[in-house]
């Protein structure tokens, strides 16, 4: 069947199986920044923005993303400059192996558009479906309190 | 591939259209809403999916002159969580239950519909709502609201498509409380309850007692409603309740949590409740505070 997305901006039109999985579909496109980890929804990997809301794309499929705009990681960026969530997870060291990270900043990016301004709680909340082997989530935590300063417009934490 | 077996995905635009489509699959059709459980675990004769994304179900409506939120059951767990007719409901308690349900990603994607339809036992949202008295409209060519403790698991009897969910606003003079326990905030429930009291001339006039995760579906508890009725909800009216509770025969042992632990945890949710809520009314001058509770 035929499904109508809207990838980074791109409208597109591709071809997918009834029960081809949104994660199946993207990889398959050539994202391949959409991470299979669980395909349950557990572990987060497979994280992408479905119409501006992080959602696990191992659990939507695409005959029902169809007509949506989906964000991955590749569409977050633009004139050679990182979004700021990718800039602080750089600069405070939020990365181990990276399975994770691409994920994790668009959860971030999701979440800190909805609360400028959160607490550490309200941060460690928000990736609760983002599950990191690496990290012990701490790096991740404070790149995070730094991105939403830097996306206020105040000083860098990092 | 997700879901091999799968050969058609339609996405109506009425609920007819939906019905139709539904009733001419024999049998072979399944509601998709956010999708999770069906991606999960769909059975292998669910080849249609019918898609309910594009019906007018996404509204958060007051009605019936503000006593009644409605709420549209394809409308997700977050779009709930950020609605300003929920959130002052019952001190922000239905707001605090739904964060402690999945994580982000999945209360993205989870409708409240789909959440009910689904009929989990540990389902901490079934619990609160079953004892805040929310009903339940689906429509099977014709519209029927039914209690929300009258609604079974869809794949078992009924395969009436859930349109709405109504849940009463409290008066001045009812209060309500929910209790969760799990290994962690958005874990399974090892337990659940929640407990709704209305109070009339400084009297327990009406209560509702339910807990889910017992491991069985949730429902309610008479033996502790009993306890309550007539009270001024004081120290001994709760103590009594929270015992009846406890020993409520539907308590079992599952791969989760024993009996007994379940018996312990369901004394305490439900002492917690009733001191919340009986802070919550004209009745809140009791001796018993949330610090005492073990």
């Amino acid at each position: 069947m035929k499904i109508d997305l809207t990838v980074n901006g791109k409208d597109l039109v591709m071809d997918a199986a009834p029960g081809e999985t949104l994660l199946e579909l993207l990889r398959r496109e050539g994202y391949k920044s959409v991470k299979k980890g669980c395909g349950t929804g557990d572990c987060g990997a497979c994280a992408v923005l479905l119409n501006g809301r992080a959602v696990n794309s191992c659990l939507v499929l695409a005959a029902k993303a169809s007509g949506s705009a989906v964000t991955t990681i590749e569409g977050i960026s633009g004139d050679g400059e990182l979004h700021p969530v990718q800039q602080a997870f750089l600069d405070g060291g939020a990365i181990q192996c990276g399975y994770c990270t691409p994920s994790m900043v668009l959860t971030t990016i999701d979440f800190l558009s909805r609360n400028p301004d959160p607490s550490d709680d309200e941060i460690r909340a928000a990736i609760a479906g983002n599950l990191c082997r690496c990290t012990g989530y701490d790096k991740q935590v404070a790149a995070i309190r730094d991105a939403a300063a830097r996306m206020r417009g105040g000083p860098h934490e990092a | 591939m997700g879901l091999p077996h799968v050969t058609s995905v339609v996405r109506p635009t009425s609920l007819e259209e939906a019905y139709d489509l539904l009733i001419n699959a024999d049998g072979a059709a399944r509601w998709l809403a956010g999708g999770i459980d069906i991606v999960r675990q769909s059975p292998s004769d669910d080849t249609t999916l019918i898609d309910i994304s594009a019906l007018p179900l996404h509204d958060i409506t007051p009605e019936q002159e503000g006593r009644v939120v409605s709420i549209g059951a394809a409308v997700t767990l977050t779009e709930l969580m950020e609605s300003p007719l929920i959130a002052p409901l019952h001190h922000g308690e239905l707001v605090s239950m739904f964060a402690g349900v999945a994580s982000p990603l999945l209360r993205n994607l989870a409708t409240l519909g789909g959440s009910l339809g689904s009929c989990h036992p540990w389902s901490d949202i079934h619990t609160l709502l079953l004892a805040l008295g929310a009903h339940v409209e689906v429509y099977d060519g014709s519209y029927h609201t039914v209690d929300l403790a009258d609604v079974a698991p869809q794949r078992s009897v009924s395969r009436a498509l859930y349109t709405r969910i109504l849940i009463p606003v409290p008066n001045g003079n009812q209060a309500a409380s929910f209790e969760k326990f799990a290994r962690t905030k958005f874990d399974v429930a090892l337990l659940n309850c929640a407990c709704c009291i209305s109070i009339d001339a400084g009297r327990v006039e009406s209560a509702r007692v339910v807990a889910g995760g017992t491991p069985a579906r949730a429902a309610r508890i008479q033996a502790a409603e009993a306890r309550l009725l007539d009270t001024n909800l004081d120290d001994a009216a709760i103590r009594h309740a929270a015992d009846a509770a406890a020993d409520e025969p539907g308590l079992r042992e599952d791969v989760r949590a024993s009996a007994e632990y379940r018996r312990v945890l369901l004394k305490t949710g439900i002492r917690r409740c009733l001191l919340r809520v009986r802070s919550r009314t004209d009745l809140g001058s009791g001796s018993l505070t949330e610090r005492g509770v073990s």
